[in-house]
């Protein structure tokens, strides 16, 4: 269990610079979500960590060990791989006593580990059985009991439940949530999935082409994205352009056109007049009806999503999101008009 | 076409009968009559080819192998066991039979120790480079089985090549005797059989994933025990199968023995040809096809029960 440092980490395929510069912290039993589109250099990093590719810049160092010289099986980290990669010609057992059998811990030592990581995960009574033998969240769990078994400096893993459906991935992601703290390892994990990252992570990093977009706790990364294209990614608001006017009552009010009143309450870094971006997170957009007709904003559609319903409301720039309650929702059925607003602490600037 | 056909008609055979009486079960009955028959009209040219090219002679070569040997009249109409009794008995004959089967070892183990890097460097090869290597290694199979043999005497023997070689660099004070012999008759047999080795071994290692040799580098095996405890195990299956084929490609074969071995190698093949053609001595010369036959039926026995599939 050690801290993970990486300092501008460059790796070139050939002619493709699939990491440009990539530069994280995390702490001893930290958690960070590796988080970004298809192709944006994920696994690139994780591999990079592991030692399966080898950057042509830069440092990393486990416990503050550079390990960019040392070959994979001598960085003691414990990898979960996307399809979990168990060995099929063995037995879970068999799958989780490897890396101990390949660091010669004594046979009876061993036996008594495999048999607590394996009860760690819940397997105990499959242990005998082989990987095609058992279903994609028991193998899951094997791969997790077979990287952690080792006592890894750091946990890495890719995708880890990718494979899994809805219900399962959401189960595993709290078990192994719970594990991964009461173990205290440091991991980093990998998805595409936003909720996922949300859920489980201590730290967020988005990824875009090679670079760092944002490192933040998730809270942050979800109520104020850096940028429009971290916004957009997240997809959990409106990215609002508009020119600022002048302060009133604590706060500046951006120009958005007929029917939208927002203002930052934040404003310092930004030009004192002119052109601003903004952030305001779709749970924060509140909706009254508009009075009087053709004024306003246009509803444009209604989408259940289980305990909220989206509201799309057309206004001078594009479609604002709004997340509201299925009760107000009635208020505020396709074509009616409503104005927007949102608390001016709730509406963040951003670098554009 | 054909097969699609079959598998239609087992599922139509599987189906359950209806509710309906004995009238209903002739009907179905009659179906699967007519189904039979389509079956085996469908089957028709390759199974008279097997009857009139196989089954045939080997009847006869049977009914042969009991016939007893005369030196008058070539062979007396008999039931005997006694050419069999004889090859299993006389030392002569288990000595050939023993040469045999170490014939069969050492070319499958040649092909092994060759074929495994070779293989192994197809399986993980990108697909321009690695067609061009599986055309390489198919070559053999394209030259003619005699010309082949003969560029390898051309090459082994005493006026050969490599001998020549090193008799101008002084190397060697007169010829190496590297034709021949059993070791030449190796590696004529390792040449022709490398293809199947290969082939067999690439069929698996494709299917070997690089994540799990990854997997046991992250856990922390050595280039050596990734090969034992992972790459062996799970090629094993590709091993079995190449080994078996040219196991028995080899101990079956007649031509490079005969003409690498220069007279020197005997093996069962040779045998059966010298008993049919020089001593005429055909109830003997049946007798051995049969005992050749059930040496490549034990083998594949055998590989049946290494190999066998779990479940
Ligand atoms: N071995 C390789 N050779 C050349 N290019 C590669 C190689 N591996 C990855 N790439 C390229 O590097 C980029 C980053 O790949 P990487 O696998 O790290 O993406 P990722 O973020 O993990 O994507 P995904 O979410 O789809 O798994 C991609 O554009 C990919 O095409
Ligand atoms: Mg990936």
């Amino acid at each position: 269990m050690s801290s993970l440092d990486i300092e501008d980490v460059h790796l070139w395929y050939g002619q493709f610079h699939a990491l440009r510069g990539v530069s994280l912290s995390i702490g001893q039993g930290d958690f960070l979500a590796l988080l970004g589109p298809s192709g944006c250099g994920k696994t690139s990093l994780l591999r990079s960590v592991a030692g399966f590719v080898h950057p042509q810049k830069g440092s990393i160092r486990v416990g503050g060990q550079d390990v960019v010289r040392l070959k994979p099986r001598e960085r003691n980290l414990g990898m979960v791989f996307q399809h979990y990669a168990l060995f099929p010609h063995m037995s879970a057992a068999e799958n989780v006593a490897f890396g101990l059998k390949c660091r010669n811990v004594e046979k009876a030592e061993a036996e008594e580990r495999v048999a607590r990581a394996l009860d760690m995960v819940g397997l105990s009574h499959l242990a005998d059985r082989k990987p095609r033998q058992l279903s994609g969240g028991q193998q899951q769990r094997v791969a997790l009991a077979r990287a952690l078994v080792i006592e890894p400096n750091v946990l890495l893993l890719d995708e880890p439940l990718g494979a899994l459906d809805k219900k399962l991935r959401v189960q595993m992601q709290s078990e192994l949530k719970q594990l991964q703290r009461k173990l205290g390892v440091t991991a980093v994990f990998v998805t595409h999935d936003q909720e996922e990252a949300m859920a489980m992570a201590d730290e967020i990093l988005i990824m875009r082409d090679g670079v760092i977009e944002q490192i933040g706790r998730p809270k942050e990364i979800f109520t104020a994205p850096r940028t429009s294209w971290a916004a957009e990614f997240v997809g959990s608001g409106n990215v609002l352009k508009g020119r600022l006017g002048p302060a009133a009552d604590g706060a500046r009010p951006i120009d958005l056109g007929p029917g939208c009143a927002f203002a930052l309450a934040e404003w310092a870094n930004l030009p004192a007049d002119g052109e601003a971006t903004a952030f305001v997170q779709a749970e924060a957009v509140k909706l009254a009806p508009a009075n009087g007709s053709g004024q306003g904003l246009e509803v444009v559609s209604q989408r259940y999503l289980g305990v909220y319903v989206e509201v799309q409301a057309q206004y001078r720039d594009g479609v604002l999101r709004a997340l509201v309650s299925p009760e107000e929702a009635e208020a505020f059925g396709v074509g009616s008009r409503v104005t927007a607003t949102a608390a001016p602490t709730c509406v963040r600037p951003m670098e554009g | 076409m054909a097969d699609a056909s079959l598998v239609q008609n087992d599922t139509e055979a599987d189906r359950p009968g209806g509710p309906g009486g004995a009238r209903d079960g002739e009907i179905a009955a009659a179906a699967q009559r007519r189904r039979l028959w389509r079956r085996v009209f469908q089957l028709s040219p390759i199974t008279l080819l097997y009857v009139v090219g196989l089954i045939l002679p080997y009847l006869y070569l049977l009914r042969m192998s009991f016939n007893i040997y005369d030196p008058m009249l070539v062979f007396r109409e008999a039931f005997a066991l006694d050419n069999y009794i004889k090859l299993l008995t006389d030392a002569f004959y288990l000595q050939i039979v023993a040469e045999t089967i170490w014939l069969g070892v050492a070319v499958t183990l040649f092909t092994l120790i060759v074929g495994y890097p070779i293989a192994w460097q197809i399986a993980r090869a990108k697909s321009h480079v690695k067609s061009l290597l599986l055309a390489a290694v198919l070559s053999p199979l394209l030259i003619n089985l005699v010309v082949r043999t003969y560029g390898w005497l051309a090459i082994l023997g005493d006026n050969g090549i490599l001998n020549g070689w090193m008799l101008d660099l002084g190397l060697i004070g007169s010829p190496l005797p590297l034709s021949n012999n059993f070791w030449t008759v190796v590696v004529g047999l390792g040449h022709v059989t490398l293809p199947f080795m290969v082939l067999s071994l690439v069929s698996v290692m494709e299917s070997l994933s690089d994540e799990l040799l990854e997997a046991g580098e992250n856990l922390g095996a050595s280039t050596f025990q990734i090969f034992t405890d992972v790459v062996w195990p799970l090629t094993w299956a590709g091993v079995g199968a190449g080994s078996i084929l040219v196991f028995c490609f080899s101990i079956s074969a007649f031509v490079t023995p005969a003409l690498l071995g220069g007279g020197h190698v005997s093996t069962v093949s040779t045998l059966i040809y010298e008993k049919f053609t020089f001593s005429v001595n055909w109830p003997v010369g049946s007798a051995l096809v049969f005992i050749l036959l059930a040496m490549n039926m034990v083998v594949i026995m055998i590989h049946g029960r290494l190999f066998r599939h779990e479940d």
